[in-house]
């Protein structure tokens, strides 16, 4: 029994911290996040089909446990995170910085399919099954979180371009 | 943008092997006592362990007259819980004289003196204010004076405070719970935030929430008991916990609660936002409903209290109770509540909006 869930969470553990990085944006709720999915595991022990079966209610619960969470009184009242230090994810190339920060202007249900879709590589269909949302919905979601991405991108750039050609007195 | 790029990134968010060791820990505690057929557990997320605190403990209902005002007492510590910046009214600090219960419960644990000022319920939520009191021959307890932020001390180790934490959260085989004695029911959920500014020498105060699961709410009469698990982490074959009650304390009046009345037409608006309503009931405390739906529809589908002046009652949020499950489609009995950040007024409450995430809106009038 141990040793399944120990096998699970070395599997697992690391998508689900994603997965609620994707929602809460913060180290400390994503710890949280896949300490709870994993106890649920333990109470419900499900059995699974296949091993795609698995990783999908792995998936499924760490989005509800996710939405769940945020949603309640408890998520809203704790002591900001900058206090515990570890808001930061520490990228180890410049590009994969500006990526994440560009994610993180996105609401939670763009960045959940972005990396259900890019990382994971679920198809349309199949994220649509895992969210309990119509595939239609997910592909205007796909489509929406990239025209959004690419407006942050240009609204940085422009940002930095102003930067550049701000005198000393604040004007451009 | 490239799929390698997205990948390349999502590949470093990832958990150290410092995050993956503590994580794991936590997930074998829980799984030992989920082995050990706990009855009564009450949970400790890390968030609450490293951010703000959480559990208590408690004594003997005594007035402590002289000592504070049970109204001021419940106003300044309901404030500070909720974030609450607007001064309250007459009116308002009235419900606070009205119905708070002064409490004289102490306990002496490891590091200090846990006591409990008052409490103040509505079925829903109780509310709790506490003070805890280093013991004088604490290590570093000369920091600890009056106006000092606790995170400049010694005693701040990442989020927590050394002794404040072992005490009142988890310590090894240890950790405080909460019980309803008629029916041994576990409380819940708990949230426990303390202020970082040392209030008096060598003192840290705050408040602990508690709820139930909905099926079973606090009510009057009720015994509730702080406990203490212990598990004899030496003894393999011990299947049960040993449970200690620190102290205990019989809740009187509740706050007052009213049911809104529902008629077929609101029911059937209800019902084509996906959610079956049984009950909605409003305290001067909280707005609570219950009934059933899917998952999402009961966590995509918000109510709020308006008052007569226009004015929404800002709450902390929805806490939910559901039955397990973990799929979305899937319909469930749930129970809904929202612990508003300062008392409110029966007779001001104008009704209920509800509205989803479609932006389907119903209005409920409460008379």
């Amino acid at each position: 029994m141990e040793q399944d869930a120990e096998e699970l969470f070395t599997r697992y553990g690391d998508m689900i911290y994603r997965i609620a990085m994707s929602y809460g944006n913060s180290a400390q709720f994503a710890e949280d996040m896949v300490q709870e999915v994993f106890v649920r595991y333990l109470k419900k022990r499900p059995a699974f089909e296949t091993r795609e079966h698995e990783k999908a209610w792995f998936i499924r619960v760490a989005v509800n446990c996710c939405k769940s969470t945020l949603s309640s009184a408890w998520f809203r009242h704790v002591c900001p995170l900058e206090e515990t230090g570890q808001t930061a994810v520490p990228f180890g190339d410049e590009e994969s910085g500006v990526l994440y920060e560009l994610l993180c202007t996105l609401p939670a249900k763009y960045r959940i399919v972005l990396y259900l879709r890019y990382y994971e590589e679920y198809q349309v269909k199949e994220i649509a099954g895992v969210l309990g949302v119509t595939p239609n919905l997910v592909s205007a979601r796909l489509l929406r979180a990239k025209k959004l991405l690419r407006q942050a991108f240009f609204k940085q750039n422009q940002n930095q371009e102003k930067e550049a050609f701000r005198d000393e007195t604040g004007n451009i | 943008m490239k799929q390698e790029i997205y990948k390349n990134m999502y590949q470093q968010i990832c958990m150290t092997e410092e995050q993956k060791n503590s994580i794991w820990r936590r997930i074998q505690a829980e799984q030992t006592s989920l082995a050990n057929t706990v009855r009564f557990r009450a949970k400790f997320p890390a968030r609450a362990a490293v951010c703000a605190g959480v559990l208590l403990v408690s004594g003997m209902t005594v007035l402590a007259a002289g000592e504070f005002s049970v109204m001021d007492r419940l106003a300044e510590a309901m404030g500070f819980f909720t974030e609450n910046t607007q001064e309250l009214t007459e009116e308002q600090k009235n419900v606070f004289a009205r119905y708070g219960m002064a409490l004289g419960n102490e306990i002496s644990m490891a590091h200090g003196t846990l006591k409990f000022d008052a409490a103040l319920y509505d079925g829903a939520y109780l509310f709790i204010p506490f003070r805890y009191a280093f013991h004088e021959d604490a290590e570093d307890f000369a920091e600890l004076k009056a106006g000092t932020d606790i995170r400049k001390t010694s005693l701040w180790n990442d989020g927590t405070v050394a002794g404040f934490h072992e005490d009142l959260v988890y310590m090894d085989n240890e950790r405080m719970g909460y019980r309803i004695r008629q029916d041994a029911k576990a409380v819940t959920g708990s949230l426990t935030k303390f202020r970082h500014e040392i209030t008096e020498d060598g003192v840290l105060s705050g408040s602990v929430l508690l709820t139930t699961n909905g099926d079973r709410l606090f009510t009057e009469g009720d015994v509730v008991e702080v406990v203490r698990h212990v598990r004899d982490v030496e003894k393999e074959e011990q299947k049960e916990e040993e449970i200690k009650v620190l102290t205990e304390f019989t809740l009187e009046k509740p706050v007052a609660q009213s049911a809104v009345a529902l008629d077929a037409a609101d029911r059937s608006a209800l019902g084509e936002l996906g959610l079956d309503i049984e009950n909605v009931t409003i305290s001067p405390l909280s707005l609570q409903y219950d009934g059933s739906g899917t998952h999402k529809d009961i966590t995509h589908t918000y109510m709020e209290v308006v008052l007569k002046d226009g004015s929404v009652v800002d709450d902390m949020g929805a806490g939910y109770e559901t039955a397990h499950s973990a799929a979305e489609q899937e319909t469930t009995v749930f129970h809904a509540r929202r612990f508003f950040t300062a008392p409110i007024l029966p007779e001001e409450i104008a009704g209920v909006r509800v509205w989803n995430d479609n932006a389907e809106e119903l209005w409920i009038d409460v008379k």
